[in-house]
């Protein structure tokens, strides 16, 4: 055999070791996503046959969403549903999908319902949360693959398209060879997270910003303390067609979230979209995203038709409900949902 | 672009299948330098420009070296050389050190000069190729060698990629003869490189990368953390900075014998040295061997010594640790006087050692070839400490080792006892040396770190992590014990091919999850 045949085939030989090794820790390695989403994704997958109805988002999900009161709101309107609250502070539209898809997998038979926080795509990671196991772990090929169309897609909207995809793809071969990820094969190897998952399935996944970390309250503080810029804010939400306080590049993805319709779709679960009552807006699309999607969209950023989700009683902070003010929304969400699944099976 | 990122890897594996893709070695030799050249560009293509002027000054005063029989003219031509290449050292790595320095004092004394400070970017590893070049021209000048006919051959002695930006420095006289002979592929070690590099590999981005964030956290601000705290982040430093450093210089080895190429080894197990000489002999020897060549053997090294040598370097060296030793515990400092007056006794110890009759030109040029050492490094008073120190380390060894009783009991002990106490030393000293990278707070950082670790004594109540952490190093000293015996070398050496092979990859894929995928920088580029 001639030396540059043996030296690639011991190179394939390297990569087929290196391969092996990698399944063998994907095997052994629990759930990533830190101490949320890995936590409750953890629980999820242990107690799925628990719950029909998944509530995937970020923290405006994750603070808003009370699984109690919806459960019980829902059965008044006739369609009763044992919900989970899947939100996760700061999770990006791509990790959204990954952890719909997730819930999919783990959700089996009793699984009706996912209800998805609808978000923009932010095409570059955010250097905080470069390599971190939070970003990694979402980055399976699905999630990798999207991201890379959307920037392609999107490439005369993009500042750094080569920069962000090569970023995205270091982050596929992170979460394919587990590099970093020491802490979550610890975990599947000693079961580090099994209490702490146990305490996220004790309140279904839901934890009121009054009661969490006490620092969260200098949020609330600042919220206060910049009234006036909040109050112009939703002025510029009533009155213009498009408007974002973010000056980070960020479009609308369609293809991400039809993805989520057609896993959906396989497994025979119903999907409504929600976009949460935030600072932002794009009138012209919510006028049509529906329509686009085939799906229900739920939009509850209008100032205009629930005044009461941007006054000061009912809200925390910039981008998230009071206690209050998540218990009025919750009500109403599932009353609109209820409506919204009436109509779906009427069709 | 460094050696644990993603990007090197593709980048080499280019390097490497063209490299020996090529049948003639010119065409080798010039790819190996575009890819050199592209590897620095990497960093900043700015200041290619200063290493191909360092080169063709080189390469110019090494020709004029040699053709002149004058030695007028050969020293006129070496002159130049050094001086060209300490200029431009000496601007970009010393210039802001020396004015504010400068302008302290003058402010002392009462002037104010009121000169600009140039914000001045040092180039990466301009403090390694500089004295690569100098190397050339001084072996010239001393009939060593020749003076290459190819100039991509100095180019390329100068900067190829696996030991540019971070050593090891390689010799003129060792490395241009290797690139004037064929590399050969059969003649390469392979299983060795690849094995050197995995270790260099788990080293930085396993530990070094890992214990980086605690080193950090400690040294931002020392004084909120416990004695605990202070032992683990002094500790961790010099185990950090010996797996990065060493860990580099690994994958560089590698890098270079997988082109065919052999540089000389940098780290030899140092912390297992049983004293200060020892652990010198093992610890960054290519600088420390380029140190002894061409500063302490010229200045005199161990020879020369007169019963009648002055003994004004010794006093003006009294003064000046005395100088540190007030500074640190002036009285806005939480030191007590009693460890000030400890301090001044130990430098005092200083100046009867270094005016020992009979010494004093050995310890005089031991001591300046330490602090210059120190002020390599950089610019900045804890480097030129950290010199020092080490300087009074191994000075006070060589002293002991001339006039130790012959007790058994005493010489079994301290063999013992040696390498606990040679790595206490030395965390001792790195001390300052870390501390220097704080910039402005360096003096701050170094006291009260200076307070926890050697003096037990911390007003902080923080804890730097689990008290465990401390276990680490037990735990890394017994695996570093067992690559020292070498007790896995006959098993991976002997074990077939393909088994090897796939046996790497599943160790690669084992250590992948301990790799910190956001790389730290190598802590020896910035120097």
């Amino acid at each position: 055999m001639t030396q540059p045949l043996r030296g690639a085939g011991l190179a394939l030989l390297f990569l087929l070791g290196l391969g092996a090794g990698s399944l063998i820790l994907h095997a052994i390695a629990a759930p990533g996503g830190g101490r949320i989403s890995g936590v409750k994704a953890a629980w999820y997958q242990d107690n799925a046959s628990l719950y029909d109805t998944v509530a995937i988002g970020t923290s405006r999900t994750y603070r808003s969403f009370i699984p109690g009161i919806f459960d019980r709101e829902m059965a008044r309107h006739g369609i009763p549903t044992q919900s989970f609250n899947l939100g996760v502070p700061g999770a990006t539209w791509l990790e959204i999908q990954f952890l719909a898809r997730k819930v999919l997998e783990d959700g089996g038979p009793n699984l009706k319902r996912m209800l998805i926080e609808y978000r923009a795509f932010y095409p570059t990671i955010v250097e905080k949360n470069l390599f971190k196991g939070r970003t990694v772990y979402w980055h399976d090929w699905p999630a990798t693959s999207l991201a890379l169309t959307g920037i392609r897609d999107h490439a005369h909207l993009a500042t750094h398209p080569c920069h962000d995809s090569f970023v995205h793809f270091q982050h596929f071969l992170c979460w394919t060879l587990k590099i970093g990820q020491a802490y979550e094969v610890g975990d599947g190897l000693l079961g580090l997270r099994k209490g702490k998952s146990a305490k996220a399935g004790k309140v279904h996944g839901w934890v009121p910003l009054e009661q969490d970390d006490p620092n969260l309250a200098a949020r609330r503080q600042l919220f206060l303390d910049h009234m006036d810029e909040f109050r112009e804010d939703i002025r510029h939400m009533v009155e213009d067609e498009v408007y974002s306080r973010e000056d980070v590049e960020a479009w609308n993805d369609l293809e991400i979230a039809r993805s989520i319709i057609r896993e959906a779709g396989k497994a025979g679960v119903e999907v409504i979209f929600i976009q949460m009552p935030g600072q932002g807006r794009d009138k012209p699309l919510e006028m049509r995203i529906s329509e686009d999607l085939g799906k229900p969209v739920l939009l509850y950023n209008a100032p205009e038709k629930y005044p009461r989700f941007y006054e000061e009683e009912f809200r925390w902070d910039v981008g998230h409900l009071s206690r209050e003010g998540s218990e009025i929304f919750t009500g109403i969400l599932a009353k609109d949902v209820a409506a919204a699944l009436e109509k779906e099976k009427s069709k | 672009m460094i050696f644990t990122e993603f990007r090197f890897f593709p980048f080499f594996l280019a390097a490497f299948l063209v490299h020996w893709t090529l049948r003639k070695d010119p065409h080798r030799k010039l790819w190996l330098l575009a890819c050199s050249y592209l590897f620095y560009a990497a960093w900043d293509w700015r200041f290619l420009s200063l290493i191909l002027g360092s080169t063709i000054l080189d390469w110019f005063a090494g020709q004029r070296i040699h053709a002149s029989e004058n030695p007028k003219a050969r020293k006129k031509w070496l002159t130049l050389s050094l001086c060209g290449n300490l200029g431009i050292l000496g601007i970009f790595k010393y210039f802001g050190f020396f004015a504010s320095s400068a302008e302290v004092f003058l402010a002392f004394l009462g002037f104010s000069p009121g000169w600009t400070t140039l914000n001045i970017v040092l180039p990466v590893g301009i403090s390694f190729y500089t004295f690569q070049t100098m190397s050339y021209s001084l072996d010239i000048y001393a009939k060593k060698l020749a003076p290459t006919k190819s100039f991509i051959d100095l180019a390329l002695f100068v900067g190829f990629f696996p030991q540019l930006v971070a050593g090891p420095i390689v010799r003129a006289a060792e490395f241009l003869p290797q690139l004037a002979t064929t590399r050969i592929w059969k003649r390469v070690d392979v299983r060795g490189a690849l094995v050197l590099f995995l270790v260099g590999f788990i080293k930085k981005a396993c530990i070094s990368d890992n214990i980086a964030s605690v080193i950090d956290r400690y040294f931002s601000a020392p004084a909120s953390y416990d004695v605990l705290s202070a032992w683990v982040g002094v500790t961790f430093a010099s185990v950090q900075v010996y797996c990065d450093f060493s860990g580099y210089s690994d994958m560089a080895i590698a890098c270079a014998a997988l082109l065919g190429y052999q540089l000389r080894e940098n780290f030899h197990f140092p912390f297992f040295a049983r004293n200060i000489t020892g652990l010198w002999r093992g610890w960054h020897m290519s600088l420390s061997s380029w140190l002894r060549d061409y500063l302490y053997i010229p200045l005199g090294g161990s020879r020369n010594n007169s019963e009648n040598d002055g003994i004004g370097f010794a006093v003006s060296l009294a003064a000046f640790f005395t100088f540190v030793c007030w500074v640190f515990v002036r009285e806005d400092s939480e030191m007590t006087s009693g460890i000030a007056i400890l301090l001044c006794l130990v430098f005092i110890m200083v100046a009867y050692l270094i005016g020992v009759r009979g010494q004093r030109a050995t310890n005089r040029n031991l001591m300046l070839t330490m602090l210059l050492g120190g002020l390599w490094h950089g610019a900045a008073w804890g480097y030129v400490i950290w010199g020092g120190l080490h300087g009074l380390g191994l000075i006070l060894h060589k002293e002991w080792k001339s006039r130790k009783p012959k007790w058994g009991w005493l010489n079994l002990t301290l063999n013992g006892l040696g390498p606990f106490l040679t790595f206490w030393f030395w965390a001792l000293a790195y001390l300052f040396f870390r501390a220097a990278g704080e910039g402005e707070n360096s003096l701050e950082v170094s006291r009260h770190a200076l307070d926890g670790f050697l003096f037990f004594h911390s007003e902080g109540t923080q804890s730097i992590g689990p008290p465990l952490l401390i276990g680490l190093v037990p735990l890394l000293g017994l695996i570093h014990l067992i690559a020292y015996k070498g007790w896995t070398r006959q098993f991976w050496r002997r074990v077939p091919a393909w088994a090897f092979a796939a046996g790497l990859g599943l160790v690669t894929a084992g250590i992948l999850p301990f790799v910190q995928p956001n790389s730290q920088p190598f802590i020896y580029f910035q120097f």
